[in-house]
Formats: C-alpha cells, structure tokens, sequence
C-alpha cells in the first residue's frame, strides 16, 4: 500500500518535472519560462519530497526533508524574481521605473 | 568484462570533451570551463577506479584526494578568471592574441 | 549496471557537451552549473558524500558564479525575449582546417589511450579502506575521510590551504575590474536577512559533523563564503566581506594548522601528530580555523566590494 503511494507520488512529480521542462523548452520569452519553472518544478519538488516523507526513518529527518523543500521554494522564488526583474530592467530602463510596469509585449494602458 | 563501471567510459569521455574545449575553444572563459569538466572526468575516473566498500562508503584516500584536488582547481580557476576579467579591463579582448579570429560571438 | 546509472552518466555528457558548445558563456556558466549538481548527484551514488558536498558547493556553486560573473561583464547580452540568432559553433571558423583536424585527432587518441589504461586496471578493491580502518582507531577520529584529510594525510591538506593562500596574493595583485553599485532589492534584502542566519548554521553544523560524519571544513567554508557573497549582494546593513578579507584572517587556517602541528607534533614525537587524548579538540581548532579561512578565501577570490 505505501508502495503504491510513494509510486504515484513520484511518477506525478516526474509529471510536473516535464511539464516545467517542456515549459521552459517550449515557451517563448523568459518571463513566461520562469512561470513554469518556478510553479511546476516546485510542486514536482513537494510530491518527491511527501514521496520521501513517507519512508523517513525518524521526524527528525522528516523536518529535513520538509525544510529542504522550503529552502528550495525561497531560493526559486527569489532567484524567479531576480531574472524576471533584470528581464524588465533590460526592457525598460532604470530599476525604479519598473514597479508596477507593464510587461513586454503587453499593450500599452 | 563483467561489472566494468560505467564510469570508466564517463570520465574518460568527461576529459575528451574538455581536452577538446580547451584546444579549440578561443574564448578564455571557455577554456577555463573546459579545464573544469576535464578536471571533473580526471575525479570521475579516480573514485570509479576504486569500487564502494561492502557498507557503500566509498574509498576514503580517494575521496581525500578528490576535495583536495576540487578545491585546488577552484583556487585555479578563480586565478584564471580574475587575469581574464584583467585582460579584458585592459584590452577590450576576450580572447589571447593567438586565438583570435574573425567575427567571433563572445 | 544500473538502469539509473546509465540515465546518469548520460545527461553528464550530455550537459558537459552542451556546456562547451553553448553559443553564450553565459549560457555556458548556467549549463556548467548544472553539470556540478548533477556531478554531486553522481558522486553521491559512487558513495561518497563527502566528495558530493564539496562539488556541491565549491564546484559547481563557486566555479559556476565565478565564470557567470565574467561572462556577465564580457558580453552585454539580453537575456529577455526570445532566443539571439547567432553562430553555430563557438568556435571560429580557422582559417585551414588542417590543423583543427589534427588537434581533434590527437586529443581523441589521448582519450581513447586514457580509456584502454584505465580498463586494463585491477580495480584494487578496498585496499586503500582497509588500511585506512585498520588504523582509524589509532588516530582516534571517527569519520574516515576526515581522519585522511587531517591526520594520516594532513600534510597534503597543509599545503592545500597553502596553494589556497597563494592564489588568493596572486588574485589580490591584479585589481578587480570596478563593478557597478548593485541596486538595492527589498525582497533580496528580506530573504537574505533569513537565509544568511541559516546558512551561518549550516556551515557551523558541517563543521561539527565532520568530525564524525561527512562535512568538514572544506564544505562548511564553501557555505560560509555563500553566506557572505548573499549578505554582499543583498546589501545588507552588515558588510562583513570587508571585514573578512582581510590578510590576517586569510592566514588564519595556514598558520593555525602550522602551529599545532608543530606544537602538538613535538608533543606527540612527530611533525603534524596529535598527542593521544587531544585529537578531537585540536582536529576541531583546525577545522574551525580552516573554515574560517577557507570561507574568507572564496570570497576574497570572488573580489570586489559593496564600495567599489
């Protein structure tokens, strides 16, 4: 029976995995392929993550499992953020002009 | 050869590539990342020559040698990466005058 | 020969090769960077987690962000909007093939001698990790890589944070390039302030473990250095880099490592020795020295400053 979860578990992770890769293969500018990297890549992460969870040998490591993925979530969020605002800034200017800018490509208001 | 590793060919294959980076690349930073994969392939062949012991825990002297040899190629690369941002402050140039060629990229 | 081993090695090739033919360095350095997670990924499956936590952090992480650094300053290239036409191969066109095709040859020979050589070796299993067990309880250090790096070998680890030393004089003679002001970001600044904190203690935990399970200071200096570069590039009020990097804190790990060993050497009857009964609190000043150093030393290698 855990068997059969951790199987569906991880063969939905890898799910997610590809649909972030096909994603970021497939889509056409970076602010797009950032979208699905962070959103798929993250959920395919925390299925993988509850998958080991089931099999963790104490809480202790259980917390580690759930901390890494938090980690993870922060630093692909952050670094998301970080390419998405350079996209803008290369597009636009100077960084204080670019919050609350439209994004490229997008009619003008 | 029964239970020949399959990291033999990888790290093998691992130095070629970088063998060739570094000859035909002509970019400095190019060659410094050659060296790097090269260098990669040399650890690769290190450990995979030395199986896992009976509890999976690799060859100690091997893993040794291998930090070792990680941090010593970092401490070259770093050099390397400093003269090459130098040079091109001074220069202009990303490329030593030998590897120069026309209408290059980078 | 495992079906993941195989998928393994595979995507190593395959992201090596698309690291050296990438069109941009910059595209280069991310795929480089890859290379080195999954590099650890596979040293993790030889079973070496000590070799999967240095290449972790100082081979792909510090030599990736190193090369991304120049690339970046090398080329002013868009990476927004969709992918730049541009040549194939980086490599130029040469003006006569002839010599390009030698050049190939000749390195395909080397490799493919590199291979036979390699074959045609006795895998020599365990040799190495029996002395090594044999031996450990002698040195009285509980975690066999460590024992290596620290006590049978630690003349190899001296010189090591010698070479170190050196190439950070050496990467101090040539000034940096001025680096632009980095704009301060509030939501970097916000997820530094979080993540240095911990980073801080993940480095400190590596160092502890290494006394009996894999870390050491190698790889708590490596995470140590990550957290300084953050606070750096986070602006953060602290500006710890500057403070780091100074000489006398660069030399902390050699000369501590030379003291003790001279020291504790006379006491124990030989050169590098520990005496019996001191081993962990000397192996652990070591360390911790070592990390401080080695941890001030990948930054100063990263160069530059918040005022530059």
């Amino acid at each position: 029976m855990l068997e059969a979860l951790t199987w569906l578990l991880l063969a939905l992770a890898a799910l997610f995995f590809s649909a972030g890769t096909l994603g970021l293969l497939r889509l056409p500018d970076t602010l797009s392929r950032i979208h699905a990297l962070t959103k798929a890549d993250n959920l395919g992460l925390g299925l993988a993550a509850l998958a080991l969870l089931l099999h963790a040998e104490s809480w202790a490591a259980a917390a580690q499992i759930g901390l890494i993925w938090l980690l993870a979530l922060a630093a692909s969020a952050t670094s998301g953020y970080l390419i998405a605002r350079r996209c803008l800034l290369e597009s636009h200017g100077t960084p204080a002009s670019t919050l609350g800018a439209p994004p490229p490509g997008a009619p003008p208001p | 050869m029964s239970g020949v590793s399959i990291w033999l060919p990888t790290g093998s294959a691992l130095v070629l590539f970088g063998l060739l980076g570094m000859l035909l690349a002509s970019s400095i930073l190019r060659k410094l990342l050659a060296f790097n994969v090269m260098g990669s392939g040399i650890f690769l062949l290190l450990l995979a020559l030395r199986p896992p012991g009976p509890d999976g825990v690799a060859d100690p002297v091997a893993q040794a040698l291998i930090i070792t040899g990680i941090v010593i190629a970092i401490a070259a690369t770093a050099l390397g990466v400093r003269l090459a941002r130098r040079y091109h402050q001074l220069s202009g140039q990303t490329e030593l005058p030998e590897d120069r060629a026309a209408t290059r990229d980078d | 020969m495992n079906a993941i081993d195989l998928l393994l090695a595979l995507a190593l090739l395959l992201l090596a090769g698309s690291a050296l033919l990438a069109r941009s360095v910059q595209t280069a350095s991310v795929l480089f960077i890859a290379f080195g997670l999954l590099l650890a990924l596979v040293w993790v499956r030889l079973g070496a987690p000590d070799v999967a936590l240095a290449e972790a952090a100082i081979g792909a992480g510090v030599a990736g962000a190193l090369l991304m650094l120049a690339a970046s300053e090398f080329e002013s290239r868009r990476i927004g909007g969709s992918r730049a036409a541009g040549p194939r191969l980086p490599w130029p066109r040469p003006q006569g093939w002839r010599p390009r095709w030698a050049l190939v040859l000749l390195a395909l020979a080397c490799a493919a001698v590199l291979l036979l050589a390699v074959l045609a070796i006795e895998p020599l299993a365990g040799a190495a990790t029996e002395a090594v067990a044999r031996n450990l309880p002698q040195s009285e250090i509980a975690h066999p890589v460590t024992a290596v790096l620290l006590s049978f070998r630690a003349y190899d680890t001296l010189l090591e944070i010698a070479v170190l030393l050196v190439a950070v004089v050496a990467v101090q003679a040539a000034p940096a390039p001025p680096q632009r002001a980095l704009a301060h970001d509030p939501v970097l600044a916000r997820v530094a302030a979080i993540t240095v904190p911990l980073a801080l203690l993940v480095a400190l935990y590596l160092l502890w473990a290494g006394s009996s399970r894999s870390g050491g200071a190698f790889q708590a200096g490596a995470v140590l250095a990550g957290a300084v570069l953050l606070a750096r590039f986070a602006s953060l009020p602290l500006d710890p880099q500057s403070r780091l990097t100074r000489p006398p804190v660069l030399a902390l790990g050699l000369a501590l490592f030379i003291l003790i060993g001279l020291v504790a050497g006379a006491l124990a009857g030989a050169a590098l020795g520990y005496p019996s009964g001191w081993v962990k609190p000397l192996v652990l000043a070591i360390e911790a020295a070592l990390m401080v150093s080695i941890g001030a030393t990948l930054v100063a290698l990263f160069g530059g400053s918040k005022t530059a």
